[in-house]
């Protein structure tokens, strides 16, 4: 019987051990880890950011090259095929004027 | 300085801000993180988290709660995804061990360095029942015990009524109770 109550009293006790408990303070060191860590990530955006638009201006300049060396061609045969179409599609309707004048 | 002008100066990237926000808050992260972890390395690692986290997103802060409060949930977050993550890895060191038969690694006790003289041996024992408790009942009771938060602040902070705040204080010292009676029974 008295030992549980002098366990009550040391529960009692313990639970209050963190009444007038101090605040921990961290490394004074510790900002400076930080600010540290802050610049590299700034830096790696930074590097990340130029990489991407050079990224991005090579790809255009290889897109415009394509187009460039490879749309006059399309442009010929296409030009001709459309040719082709509009006249037999005008013919077949009789839209254009065969008749020669004298 | 006043809140919003830090805020904004900050996210106008002005260094001397962000310093004033880390002195005015870096002893009430580090503290409530060493209260959860239990540990002075782990609690830097993860203030530094804490701080870069406050940084990279202080421009998503809405002000729809106090920065203080905002602050203190990011950092109740933090300490916790370490803890989640470390038992995962337990969990599979548990496993690995079965196998390899390795020893996994038990958390030396955790003295507060804030805890007076006369308290110290009380407060070891006391630290160690507070790791056995759940999630909440931990945050509430480290958020008011080791940093004296009110069940008012602690309600905002966990974004729960105040009579849930209540209800997480006295489980946690029933709990409490109960785990220490075991250990005083074993060792008076």
């Amino acid at each position: 019987m008295e030992k549980e109550e002098l366990i009550e009293s040391e529960i009692e006790k313990t639970l209050n051990s963190l009444d007038g408990i101090g605040r921990a303070e961290a490394n004074p060191f510790l900002y400076t880890k930080i600010a540290n860590r802050i610049n590299e990530a700034e830096a790696g955006e930074k590097k990340f950011n130029f990489k991407l638009a050079l990224g991005i201006v090579i790809t255009c300049m290889i897109i415009n090259l394509a187009a460039f060396l490879f749309i006059p061609q399309y442009t010929d045969s296409a030009y001709y095929t459309r040719e082709y179409q509009i006249e037999s599609f005008a013919s077949e309707y009789s839209s254009i004027n065969n008749f020669y004048f004298y | 300085m006043e809140e919003n002008l830090l805020i904004e100066k900050i996210n106008g990237n002005d260094g001397e801000a962000f310093r004033e926000l880390y002195n005015k808050f870096s002893s009430k992260v580090y503290n409530t993180i060493l209260g959860i972890l239990q540990n002075p390395e782990d609690a830097e690692d993860i203030t530094q988290e804490v701080f870069l986290q406050i940084h990279r997103s202080i421009q998503t802060f809405k002000q729809d709660s106090t920065l203080s409060t905002w602050i203190y949930r990011v950092t109740v977050n933090k300490a916790f995804e370490l803890i989640r993550s470390r038992k995962r890895k337990k969990r599979f060191a548990i496993v690995k061990s079965i196998f390899a038969k390795e020893e996994v690694e038990e958390p030396i006790d955790f003295i507060h360095p804030g805890i007076l003289a006369e308290n110290k041996e009380r407060g070891r024992v006391l630290f160690k029942a507070i790791n056995k408790l759940s999630e909440k009942q931990k945050t509430a009771f480290t958020l008011n015990k080791v940093e004296g938060l009110s069940y008012k602040e602690i309600s905002e902070i966990m974004k729960i009524s105040l009579s849930s705040v209540e209800s997480l204080i006295f489980r946690a010292k029933e709990n409490l109770k109960k785990d220490l009676f075991g250990f005083y029974k074993e060792n008076f």
